[in-house]
């Protein structure tokens, strides 16, 4: 059991932007496509810092607690780690003190399942089941 | 604790994480009746909940609640337990 480091999410107005501005730091740095994850009402796109990226995560659609996250608090606010097998995973954290948020399928990640959790910090942890 | 005071709570409750005064809960309100009421505020509610009232709620009752009132009955069971 356990997990590996895949990126670091990064909530922020415009992925456009966004990247343009990390393109200064990393130069090599390449962005992924852009993915609807309309369950979520979010745009992601990944930007690869290697074998680590970073997740703009833009949202949409109404008010929500996101939206004004991203007015008060933007910039980075969760973790995505691979899991090799996610309820498992989510079963052990939750007995740990974690609480999870929701569980959804995402295209960002060939459709494979996903998990939002909250630590005891109120830290943001995203379990990805690996492929 | 009876249902009114519950409610009154809870609104000072929602209120607050939700940052919206003007919040009036029934045992018919749903997520989709509050702004930003979705799944990752209501984990920041139930968490206040919990610790105002001195309760722990299992993730599978969480999932149950489908309006104000399934979440009243289930702390009244807390705390009558």
């Amino acid at each position: 059991m356990g997990v590996t480091l895949h990126h670091i999410g990064c909530l922020v107005p415009s992925i456009e932007n966004a990247i343009a501005d990390y393109k200064v730091l990393h130069p090599a740095g390449e962005p992924s496509q852009i993915y609807d994850i309309e369950t979520q009402k979010v745009k992601v796109c990944f930007f690869s810092f290697g074998d680590v990226h970073i997740e703009f995560v833009a949202p949409y659609g109404p008010p929500s607690f996101l939206t004004d996250r991203l007015k008060s608090n933007p910039g980075f606010y969760h973790l995505g780690v691979y899991t090799a097998n996610i309820d498992a995973e989510i079963d052990r954290l939750e007995d740990e003190g974690y609480r999870l948020i929701n569980k959804f399928i995402s295209p960002a990640f060939d459709n494979r399942f996903c998990a939002f959790l909250l630590n005891r910090e109120f830290h943001m942890i995203e379990l990805i089941e690996e492929g | 604790m009876d249902t009114n005071q519950i409610i009154d709570e809870l609104n000072n409750i929602f209120r607050n994480v939700l940052n919206n005064k003007d919040i009036n809960l029934t045992p018919d309100t749903t997520a989709k009746d509050v702004a930003k009421w979705d799944s990752l505020s209501n984990i920041h509610l139930v968490v206040e909940i919990e610790a105002h009232f001195k309760v722990r709620f299992k993730t599978s009752e969480i999932q149950e609640w489908k309006n104000v009132g399934d979440l009243i009955s289930s702390l009244q069971k807390k705390l009558n337990a």
